[in-house]
């Protein structure tokens, strides 16, 4: 059997070659037949049919030689005849020599046997003692014989001619053959060509069609494909590698699905042990998972089949959904503001509050996948700090009385001992009197503070005018400025848009900072309040050149009881710049100090704008 | 100046009640004091008092509703609220039961003397006598403190005719009108109070408080 696939393709080709050989040796067979048949008829017939012509030729020259003889010139005449008798002969012999036909024979030796006669008859006239020659001699003895040798020849050229004539039929017999089956042979062997090249492509392409079957089926997935080898050839070989790749891949699969399986069955067992509720959500806004803690605080219908749900079908928050829409849209962890990133839900008059972030979920690529969205029970955060805020009040609230008393009582002293002209006494009570001022700050702003922090804070939003504020601000601090020699200056830039704020809370602020910028800042330095607007955002500076904020500290400054301990005594409660922010964060704005320790701090806050419409109404109402 | 004035003085706080008999002392009014309601109920009924300082908190009876008894029985006493809360809603009650005013703790002797005397001063005042801005204010105030509030609405406005260019008329105007349960009205005195002076306090908290609560709640008639 044919080994290899390159042996199949010359095995293709070779029988393809032997059959042009075949057809090569037999049509020269043919040709050879057709030109043996030419040859024969040349040799046979041409040779034979002109001796008899020559004979004729000779025949009649002797029969006018032997008239020339009777007619009286004899010399003449028995030299023509001797001439063509020898000529006779000559062509006689060579007729004999050409017996090839049946029949050709007999009348050779009849014409041998007649001529002979002729000879005899004739060369009684030639002897000296010869008769007269007469014509009744000449008709008598030699004219029959030389009419039956004549036509003898005649018999003969005949003969060969029409043998001749059937020769050169059948050579075309031969011809029509030899065409016949040269077409014949071919048409067989341009079949037999055209089937060994089917059978041989087909050989070859088989094979590899079923391979990349299979390399089909794998690509859709299929891995438990099996490649039957049915030869040892390259093919073949092809085969056995492609089973053996299919099968690692196989292995490689199965092992990836294995550790997928792994990696999410451990996800599941982390997001359903997590106390925090977990709601994954795809692009198409489908919960594509949800764990027990999520289940639990919204409520949901456990019976009811969640995965695969629509997010409003399972949730109607309409604002988590926008929140989710806008994610995935974006493709950014959605700015929530901070109004709305807490989710209460009543539970049977038992209120639990949620904070929800989203996160998106991004492929490698970029490509959105989801969103998550976590729900963080602070319900007890809310409620430990709302114990922290009432206690933090009730305390400061219990300070005020006995704080009271001692400052009255402080007080009293202070007038006795300034009444007294009592120095000493007066110096120490001036030091009570000083740190129950501290107090008295402390108290209050905690109390202010809590009471901020408990969200009892309420900011009555109207639309003011900054710089009225800032006025408002300055005036109110304009004698302490005079007094620690401080140059207190404001730039406003002018016509700045209205703010929706709370024109007290806004001022307590600015009263707070230029305090705070007060308090730090050295005799002949200078205060400068700025206020202007950069985008839609109204910005407001308070800019000092005092001892500045160390860096260490600036990250902390607007925490509680955070102070810079300069050199003299601060004497704010700490908690100053904590209301601040709490207030200024009331008002969807910023607040941030930039600071270089020894050159002085710049604290700065936001407030949004309103837009331009909202501030034509305004003005038409004024 | 102060003519056989009387103060009673109502803390369950020994200390405050001490420390507020001392600085007041100056004043040359007689002092007493009361460790709760019961007991100032029955020294009213042995003596007449002019000024009366009341702690809300007090135990037994407490301070709103010994308030409310005060203004059926005594009208005349005028009461000064001591809180140590800042919570609005009992200041208010307090002023709408005919508190003149009220203090918060903690104060300095000299808060609650001028307090003390103000009050006083407005009994000695005469409708006769007022000509001046400030007068008719102080008449205004005493007319609050003996729950005529028509009458003290006529005061504030000849004030208001006196010198229009001054916050203080506006902001008591606006404290009757919400007296009178009167909101908007109310705060637009308080609004006009703030545009003729930004910096004025007692209108900036006025309107704050009646727009929402706020820090400090307390109506604030000006001093």
């Amino acid at each position: 059997m044919v080994k290899s696939f390159q042996q199949r393709i010359l095995f293709g080709y070779s029988i393809s070659l032997v059959l042009i050989v075949i057809i090569l040796l037999w049509s020269m067979s043919q040709l050879s037949r057709l030109s043996e048949a030419s040859n024969a008829i040349l040799k046979e017939n041409y040779k034979s049919i002109l001796a008899a012509e020559n004979m004729i030729d000779a025949l009649e020259r002797q029969n006018s030689a032997i008239l020339l003889i009777i007619t009286g010139n004899g010399a003449k005449g028995e030299k023509q005849f001797s001439e063509s008798e020898s000529e006779f002969l000559q062509w006689f012999t060579r007729a004999k020599d050409n017996i090839t036909i049946k029949g050709e024979k007999d009348i050779i030796d009849s014409l041998n046997t007649a001529y002979n006669k002729y000879l005899f008859n004739c060369k009684k006239i030639f002897s000296p003692d010869r008769e007269p020659v007469t014509s009744i001699n000449f008709d008598r003895d030699i004219y029959p014989n030389f009419l039956s040798i004549r036509q003898m020849c005649v018999d003969l050229r005949e003969l060969n001619q029409n043998t001749m004539f059937t020769s050169s039929n059948r050579a075309v017999v031969i011809g029509n053959r030899a065409r016949l089956s040269l077409m014949i042979i071919g048409i067989i062997a341009i079949c037999i060509g055209i089937g060994f090249s089917l059978v041989v492509s087909n050989l070859v392409v088989r094979p590899v069609l079923r391979i990349k079957e299979a390399a089909q089926k794998i690509m859709e997935g299929d891995y438990d494909i099996h490649i039957a080898a049915e030869t040892s050839d390259e093919i073949g070989q092809l085969t056995l590698v492609f089973n053996e790749m299919v099968n690692k891949l196989r292995i490689y699969r199965d092992m990836n699905i294995d550790r997928i399986v792994a990696e999410r069955s451990k996800n599941d067992a982390i997001i359903r042990s997590i106390d925090d509720g977990i709601i994954v959500v795809d692009n198409e806004f489908r919960i594509t998972n949800i764990n027990p803690s999520a289940v639990q605080s919204l409520n949901l219908n456990i019976s009811k089949e969640i995965t695969g749900e629509h997010f409003l079908g399972i949730i109607q928050n309409e604002v988590l959904f926008h929140y989710i829409k806008e994610t995935v849209q974006s493709a950014a962890p959605c700015p929530i503001e901070d109004k709305d990133t807490i989710l209460t839900i009543d539970k049977g008059g038992d209120k639990q509050h949620y904070q929800y972030s989203i996160t998106p979920v991004l492929s490698k690529s970029g490509t959105m996948l989801g969103v998550v969205l976590l729900l963080r029970n602070i319900t007890k955060l809310k409620e430990i700090d709302r114990l922290k805020s009432e206690f933090v009040m009730a305390a400061s609230h219990e300070l005020r009385t006995p704080l009271t008393s001692i400052i009255m009582s402080v007080e009293l002293l202070r007038e006795n001992a300034i009444l007294h002209q009592n120095e000493n006494v007066e110096k120490l009570l001036g030091v009570i009197h000083e740190e129950l001022q501290r107090l008295k700050i402390l108290v209050n702003d905690l109390l202010d503070l809590s009471k901020i922090e408990s969200g009892k804070l309420e900011i009555n939003f109207e639309k003011v005018n900054i710089q009225n504020l800032v006025e408002r601000a300055i005036a109110l601090l304009k004698t302490q400025a005079l007094e620690s020699g401080v140059k207190l200056e404001t730039q406003i830039a002018p016509e700045l848009p209205l703010v929706f704020a709370d024109a007290n809370k806004i001022t307590w602020v600015l009263t707070n900072l230029i305090a705070n910028a007060l308090r730090y800042t050295d005799i002949e330095g200078h205060i400068l309040v700025q206020a202007g607007q950069i985008g839609s955002l109204l910005h407001v500076s308070v800019i000092d050149d005092g001892i500045g904020i160390p860096y260490e500290l600036q990250s902390k400054i607007f925490d509680k009881f955070v102070q810079v301990k300069g050199t003299r005594e601060a004497g704010g409660s700490g908690l100053g710049l904590s209301i601040s922010r709490e207030i200024i964060r009331a008002h969807s704005g910023t607040i941030w100090v930039e600071s270089t320790p020894g050159e002085g701090s710049v604290f700065t806050f936001t407030l949004p704008v309103i837009a331009t419409e909202q501030k034509g109404e305004l003005n038409d109402k004024e | 100046m102060i003519r056989n004035s009387s103060i009673l003085i109502v803390d369950d706080e020994k200390n405050i009640r001490f420390t507020l008999t001392e600085a007041l002392t100056s004043l040359a009014a007689e002092i007493d004091t009361a460790i709760n309601a019961e007991e100032a109920l029955e020294k009213i009924k042995q003596k007449s008092y002019s000024v009366m300082l009341l702690d809300l908190k007090l135990p037994g009876m407490d301070g709103i509703s010994f308030l409310k008894m005060i203004n059926e029985i005594r009208p005349e006493i005028r009461v000064i609220i001591i809180t140590a809360h800042g919570s609005i809603e009992s200041a208010v009650d307090a002023m709408k039961l005919g508190a003149v005013d009220f203090i918060q703790k903690p104060f300095v002797p000299n808060e609650i003397r001028e307090l003390v005397s103000q009050v006083l001063e407005r009994e000695t005042l005469d409708e006769k006598n007022v000509q001046d801005y400030n007068g008719f204010l102080e008449l205004a105030k005493k007319s609050i403190g003996d729950h005529y509030i028509e009458s003290a609405i006529e005061f504030v406005k000849k004030a208001i005719n006196i010198d229009s260019k001054r916050p203080e008329a506006y902001n008591l105007l606006g404290v009757l009108l919400e007296l009178q349960h009167d909101r908007e009205g109310a705060q637009r005195n308080y609004r006009v109070a703030l545009s003729l002076d930004p910096s004025y306090e007692p209108a900036q908290k006025n309107l704050s408080r009646t727009t929402h609560s706020s820090l400090n709640g307390k109506i604030n008639l000006g001093e």
